[in-house]
């Protein structure tokens, strides 16, 4: 499977597959945070975050990959990891090359910023309960429509799934606004 | 719908871009003066990338785990297996609303093995009901066990009805290989003890697990070992487990392999072992010690006093007072077991055959028939154990109004022993109770102090009191115990601690338990009845068989006989130039043999062949016939290192063989020369065959040497050189000599057992007065 290939299956709905096959680069990066002083699941951290922040630029249809998957993922976590060094060490510089260019870096830094903000919608949402999350996504991932979903999870009627999806993502929004004003992002 | 989800709608559809652009636009303009409406857009915003990104983690770590799990199929199980530690994995999922049937969004069902990898386990399902606690056990082996009031409903109500309960359970390492379960959530390979979910549902809908309700869940554990810890299992929305929040199994006590412990009373073992006896044999051992289980009579429903007031008190007395017959009391040790039964079916049968105890008792008392008794041979043991039992309940009664351990004589039960139910021994030592402190040195310590108290209620305490530390057992024991005070005194004083289970349901596995323990003695009783059934059936098959094989032999005899006569005839007749006469039964060949004339070169013949030897026969005119026979030896090379040999005989055409007479270190008989005859030599070492033949044998001696020979080549062998019926017989023949060899072994094993229980009662229940030597062992 070559790169344009993963990237291919990545944009579409078979996107799990392809997360499969990126892990084959996984060992490199694993030595590398080892040889960094970080232990398998510091490795196992940055690499999903890696992919994630991967994933996400695939998305992007606009995006073309100007190394190969391999040179880029690594370069992505050299630079996690350089950034969480960074920040265990109050501050401080780190000698650490990523090997990335300038540009990429600062747009990888404003990925980053932005998975943070998400983190707090990504926890209440999987502390929703299961059934909620499990509503939402089958219908605002998966996009199954009502009538789907009613059937697949039980539901008596479509309008009972409609009117439960929404209180769902209202109780979503509810716990979000709450989190927010408790501890506004720093 | 409610006015705040009436607003949530039309955010939505303002945000997907459904809503028409007239509208749009004074949504949008609705946006601009209400900060508030402008917020909540981009709340739901926020929710609906975070579904995405969340989704997408999920997606990143569950690939983890295939990747993970990949490797494990790369390394081989080996390399799991290879790792100390040992994780006793458990998957226990008890979130609200949870729900079984997650598809993963995806169209190609190969790619989520993993994913979904529970799916592969089928479902085991039990209809429970909240109203009380309860213990199920499942199809591998769980014991699990569920209090009241466990679970909470939607509202975190506690919820009461009746639920259903699913449990898949990946116990053996091939079945979570095979599902495609992952034990391990990092990279240090574990070893799992078995992976399992549970899940509890009304009508489909999830229940929550009461946070101050705990379930007990037993695992079948092969090596409890040291560092096991039970990890409780997060499902991913994509199927995929993520194990945290591990906690040990134990602690201060270690459990040991329960099967490995001795649970027999002191002394027993090592009795055993100088009796000469295989005591490393466990099947051998536990059945023996589990035969003497006084459970068993009750739950056999055999009422042995009953029985003996309606069948036998008219004529005897449970005493040494004679009346009709001879007092009854104590006889289980002045006569050999099976004697009695013999004597008590049929006593006149026993005397007729010449039995010289059974004309002994019949002249003592006056020649009165003691006419046969319809009972089955459990059923007269139980009698006579009975009879033991109340003589000895008599004689402490007499001797010391209270026994050994303080009861007075008259209150125990007049069927139940003192001291320890085996049945109670065998309910507990198995792996049921391997997470329990019974399994553990310090118990096995205790259990022979509590054998040499008699005391069962101080065994029940133990039992009882799973959960306790059991320095706090000892102490109850000790106030509880009469005769071993300073025993369980010692013993509390090393302050022994106690599994690190919380065990809130000890009392309803305890009763778990006690049914478990009820089931055992009936399936002793079922044994032990069996046993003896099958003995009997097996003695009357014995002596069919024999009768069989007897008059099989005569059969073959007369019919081998028949065959050769005719061809001796017929030999006779051609070089007379005449026909002979067809003989084909023995029936015909009776008849035949009275006919003049001819008839004098038939007895002729028969002489010759019944005697097998040669004869010469010259008729009236004066032509003469004759039938030779020679003489063939076989001698086997080392004959003397077989267990056993044979020789058989085939005369090729003939569909009968012959098995050789045996004298002087050889085999031998005379060879009709009119025939073609096979030899097949077998020789046993214990099981193991060896055998030779010789086609077309010549008479004269004959050397062979006997090679191995694998029973089925054995019987190809004799297939070849037989015909059909020869080989058929011959192998029947075989099988018998196997049989009866067999057949003596369990005669004398089942001699050896009666008299075993003699010797092996005073360990089991020490407190009881020893029986009374039988006189065999006097002598």
């Amino acid at each position: 499977m070559d790169d344009s290939k993963i990237i291919e299956i990545l944009r579409s709905r078979k996107r799990d597959k392809a997360l499969v096959r990126l892990y084959k680069y996984y060992p490199n990066v694993k030595k590398l945070i080892r040889s960094k002083g970080g232990d398998h699941e510091d490795a196992q951290d940055i690499y999903q975050e890696a992919l994630i922040l991967f994933c996400k630029k695939v998305a992007d249809t606009k995006f073309v990959l100007s190394s190969s998957i391999d040179t880029y993922l690594y370069g992505v976590c050299r630079f996690l990891w350089k950034n969480k060094m960074k920040k265990k060490n109050q501050g401080k510089l780190v000698e650490f090359d990523t090997e990335l260019k300038s540009t990429d870096e600062e747009e990888l830094q404003r990925a980053l910023d932005k998975e943070k903000k998400m983190k707090m919608t990504e926890e209440i949402l999987d502390n929703l309960g299961d059934r909620c999350w499990e509503i939402l996504r089958l219908f605002y991932h998966d996009a199954l429509k009502m009538k789907e979903i009613a059937e697949k999870m039980g539901f008596k009627s479509e309008k009972i799934a409609k009117n439960q999806k929404y209180k769902c993502l209202e109780r979503a929004k509810l716990n979000l606004k709450e989190q927010l004003s408790q501890k506004p992002i720093v | 719908m409610r006015p705040e989800l009436n607003l949530i709608e039309e955010i939505e559809s303002y945000i997907s871009g459904e809503m028409l652009a007239n509208d749009r636009v004074a949504f949008e303009d609705r946006m601009k003066s209400d900060p508030e409406l402008q917020e909540e857009v981009s709340f739901q915003q926020d929710i609906l990338e975070g579904i995405d990104d969340l989704v997408l983690k999920q997606s990143v770590q569950s690939a983890y785990k295939q990747y993970q799990f990949n490797n494990i199929l790369k390394w081989g199980f080996g390399s799991i297996v290879a790792v100390a530690a040992i994780v006793v994995t458990s998957l226990m999922i008890f979130d609200s609303e949870h729900n079984q049937s997650i598809l993963l969004p995806t169209d190609n069902k190969e790619e989520v093995i993993l994913a979904d990898a529970d799916k592969y386990i089928p479902s085991q399902i039990f209809e429970l009901t909240t109203e009380q606690g309860t213990v199920i056990e499942t199809e591998g082996g769980m014991i699990i066990a569920i209090p009241k009031d466990a679970f909470l409903d939607e509202n975190g109500e506690i919820y009461t009805g009746s639920y259903e309960l699913e449990v898949k359970e990946a116990l053996e390492p091939v079945d979570v290989i095979q599902a495609g379960l992952s034990p391990t959530s990092n990279e240090n390979m574990s070893e799992t003890a078995g992976i399992f979910f549970m899940n509890a549902t009304v009508n489909g809908i999830g229940l929550q697990l009461n946070p101050e309700a705990e379930i007990i869940v037993e695992m079948p554990i092969d090596e409890p070992g040291q560092g096991a810890e039970i990890l409780s299992g997060r499902q991913m929305i994509d199927g995929t487990i993520v194990w945290e929040n591990p906690y040990p199994v134990s602690d201060y006590l270690t459990p040991v392999d329960i099967k490995a412990l001795n649970f027999y009373p002191p002394n027993f073992k090592d009795s055993l072992y100088a009796w000469g006896l295989n005591a490393d044999d466990k099947a051998f051992t536990d059945s023996l010690f589990y035969t003497f289980s006084y459970v068993v009579e009750e739950d056999k429903g055999i009422n042995a006093a009953r029985l003996f007031k309606q069948n036998c008190s008219t004529c005897h007395t449970s005493g040494s007072e004679d009346l009709i017959g001879p007092g009854l009391g104590g006889i289980i040790h002045k006569r050999n077991l099976n004697w009695l039964v013999a004597f008590t079916k049929n006593s006149q049968e026993l005397i007729r055959t010449g039995d010289k105890q059974a004309i002994e008792i019949y002249n003592i008392f006056d020649k009165s028939v003691m006419p046969p008794q319809d009972l089955s041979r459990s059923e007269i043991v139980a009698i006579f154990d009975y009879l033991d039992w109340e003589t000895r309940v008599k004689i402490d009664g007499d001797d010391a109004p209270m026994n050994s351990n303080g009861i007075v004589a008259d209150e125990v039960s007049n069927q139940k022993p003192l001291g320890i139910d085996p049945a109670q021994i065998k309910a507990i030592w198995n792996e049921k109770f391997q997470n329990t402190i019974i399994a553990t040195k310090e118990f096995e310590e205790r259990l022979q102090v509590i054998y040499a108290s008699c005391d069962e209620e101080i065994l029940d305490l133990y039992i009882n009191n799973l959960n306790l530390p059991i320095y706090l057992i000892d102490s109850m024991a000790m106030r509880a115990s009469s005769s071993h005070k300073m025993e369980f005194f010692d013993l509390y004083l090393r302050k022994e601690g106690s599994l690190k289970v919380e065990n809130p349901l000890g009392k309803k596995l305890n009763k778990y338990y006690q049914e478990k323990s009820k089931i055992y003695a009936q399936a002793i009783a079922e044994t032990d009845k069996k046993f003896w059934l099958t003995k009997d059936r097996l003695d009357e098959i014995a002596s069919n068989k024999t009768f069989d094989k007897l008059s099989d032999d005569e059969f073959r005899k007369t019919e081998n006989y028949l065959k050769e006569l005719n061809i001796n005839i017929e030999s006779a007749y051609q070089q007379l130039g005449k026909k002979a006469p067809k003989i084909k039964s023995r029936y015909h060949f009776k008849s035949k043999v009275n006919v003049l004339g001819w008839s004098n070169i038939n007895r002729s013949v028969i002489k010759a062949t019944s005697e097998g030897t040669s004869f010469d026969y010259t008729d009236e005119e004066g032509k003469n016939t004759t039938t030779n026979y020679k003489n063939l030896e076989i001698k086997i090379n080392d004959l003397n290192l077989y267990d056993r040999a044979y020789v058989y005989l085939a005369a090729r055409d003939q569909n009968s063989y012959a098995r050789m007479k045996f004298s002087k270190n050889r085999f031998s008989k005379p060879l009709n020369e009119l025939l073609d005859y096979n030899v097949i030599c077998i020789g046993y070492k214990g099981e193991e065959a060896f055998s030779s033949s010789i086609e077309s044998v010549e008479p004269g001696e004959n050397w062979v040497d006997l090679e191995p020979i694998l029973d089925n080549d054995l019987e190809v062998k004799i297939r070849k050189l037989c015909t059909n019926r020869a080989g058929r017989d011959m192998r029947a023949d075989m099988a018998f000599e196997k049989f009866q060899i067999k057949e003596q072994a369990r005669k004398k094993r089942n001699e050896h057992i009666v008299d075993l229980r003699g010797k092996l009662h005073p360990l089991i229940f020490p407190c009881m007065p020893p029986p009374e030597p039988s006189p065999a062992l006097i002598n």
